[in-house]
């Protein structure tokens, strides 16, 4: 028995900032993923081309914006959480005092914080790659563009859709470490279910239920609402854990 | 003539900087060279570097952009309804604003007592030019031919670089031969992430946008050929308005 009372806030204060400083890497990843993205977006991320008066004019417009780098940042923010629950990272937070709560609660201040400087650097990288390409083409014109408060509605927009997915990764790869046989039972169920969506849908409908939301006050209430629901879930589940000898 | 092209770098040069960034990640900063101090905070050095690169590039996306050439800034409706106006004179040859336009080409050229006109549209195209014949009695055995368009050549509601295609028009044995050239015109657009659209363009102003987007004043130019008085035109073009006929 220790005589020393540890209150849950310190010992999850304490645990994220470890976890921060722990994985560092993760943020040098994003940014190879977004440099990556850049060199990809280079030509355009899609295009619209016509000819008017009879054929005299061709013309063809390549659109420039951060749509790659922002899937780009998706895809990084939905594989990372692979690496909180790992086993060998599991036996790292056991050296910690802490139980199941404490732990999942560190966890989600790390993929939180993620997901705000995903969203920072995201837009600041997709601003990057516009100016270097208005500075760098001598053809260049502006179809939409920031204003300056509208950054701010960009980066909340970019942190809930990157925790809500960073969210879901975390749950799925929970669910993948619980059983060596889950390994390959959650892929299987997963990409069943997406090569069966033409038949039930189900995919479709959770995919415009978020992504066709265009209030950002109901965007947060949906994803607020399914990150605690996912969050409540893993904590059921991984109460009726076994504890580790 | 060649010219070095910078823009074919860029690519080169992300590419490059990518690999550098993937040695030193993979050989631990590139141990045996760089400094002990580099290898332990390699991540924070490449963060703290990055985050200084992304900070300047969105400093000058607010400050180097120019923002106000966006479509619906461009177009107000003033000059909207104004070329549409010009566009509809062109059609039924009732155009007098020939002050609006900058004469872009010229050419002047012999004639005896009759002048043919034979006008060509671009190969497989449609277009054809429309010619306005006004009289100058200072012409003294020659006509004057003038290619007329407005400043700025706008397509799909952009400005583009571009200036108008100048037809090819030659003179021989009292024949005016036009041809119509054409232009493919490539464009860089940039735009707001799909995901964003909803949430920051309203939808009136979305369809203001899309509205513009399928405006261009590429139908905007004519040519203007002045001949002496006496002199006849002989052509077949449907677009071909004789303004000394309203002037007698």
């Amino acid at each position: 028995m220790s005589l020393t009372e540890v209150k849950p806030y310190d010992v999850v204060k304490k645990q994220s900032r470890l976890k921060i400083n722990g994985f560092v890497r993760v943020f040098t990843s994003l940014v190879i993923a977004h440099l990556v993205a850049m060199v990809l977006s280079y030509n355009g991320t899609g295009s619209m081309g016509g000819s008017a008066n009879g054929g005299m004019f061709n013309y063809r417009f390549n659109l420039i914006s951060g749509d790659m780098i922002f899937i780009f940042t998706l895809i990084w923010a939905a594989v990372i959480p692979y690496g909180l629950v790992k086993d060998e990272q599991r036996d790292i937070d056991f050296t910690f005092v802490s139980n199941r709560l404490t732990n999942h609660l560190s966890n989600f201040v790390f993929l939180a914080l993620m997901s705000l400087f995903g969203a920072i650097m995201t837009l600041g990288t997709s601003l990057l790659f516009k100016t270097l390409v208005y500075l760098l083409n001598s053809n260049v014109s502006v179809h939409t563009s920031y204003a300056f408060f509208d950054i701010f509605i960009a980066i909340a927009v970019m942190f809930m859709y990157i925790l809500l997915l960073a969210s879901l990764g975390y749950a799925v790869s929970l669910m993948m470490n619980t059983h060596v046989i889950m390994k390959v039972v959650v892929p299987v169920t997963i990409f069943g279910l997406a090569f069966l969506d033409p038949v039930h849908g189900t995919f479709s409908s959770m995919f415009q239920f978020y992504v066709f939301e265009s209030s950002l006050i109901l965007l947060s209430i949906k994803v607020i609402f399914t990150v605690i629901a996912l969050f409540g879930v893993i904590l059921l589940v991984s109460n009726r854990w076994e504890v580790r000898a | 003539m060649s010219t070095f092209n910078i823009m074919g770098l860029i690519p080169f040069v992300i590419f490059f900087a990518i690999l550098i960034l993937l040695i030193i990640g993979v050989t631990r900063g590139l141990s045996s060279i760089l400094p002990t101090s580099f290898i332990k905070h390699q991540n924070r050095i490449i963060l703290m570097g990055y985050s200084i690169v992304v900070i300047i590039g969105a400093l000058g996306y607010f400050l180097i952009i120019d923002r106000d050439s966006e479509v619906a800034y461009m177009m107000d409706e003033e000059r909207y309804e104004e070329i549409l106006e010009m566009d509809r004179a062109l059609l039924n040859g009732t155009f007098d604003q020939f002050e609006e336009l900058s004469v872009q080409e010229a050419w002047t050229f012999e004639v005896d007592d009759e002048i043919s006109i034979n006008n060509f549209d671009v190969e497989g195209g449609v277009w054809d030019t429309p010619i306005f014949i006004k009289e100058n009695d200072s012409l003294d055995g020659e006509v004057e031919v003038k290619f007329l368009t407005p400043e700025q050549l706008v397509i799909r509601g952009f400005v583009v670089d571009e200036e108008f295609p100048v037809p090819s028009i030659t003179s021989r044995s009292d024949t005016i031969r036009i041809v119509t050239t054409d232009l493919n015109v490539e464009m860089e657009l940039l735009t707001h992430e799909g995901v964003f659209n909803r949430f920051l363009v309203s939808e009136s102003r979305s369809e203001v946008m899309d509205d513009r987007m399928h405006f261009d004043n590429t139908s905007i130019q004519l040519l203007v050929i002045e001949i002496p008085s006496g002199v006849e035109v002989v052509s077949d073009s449907d677009r071909l308005f004789d303004h000394r006929q309203e002037a007698e």
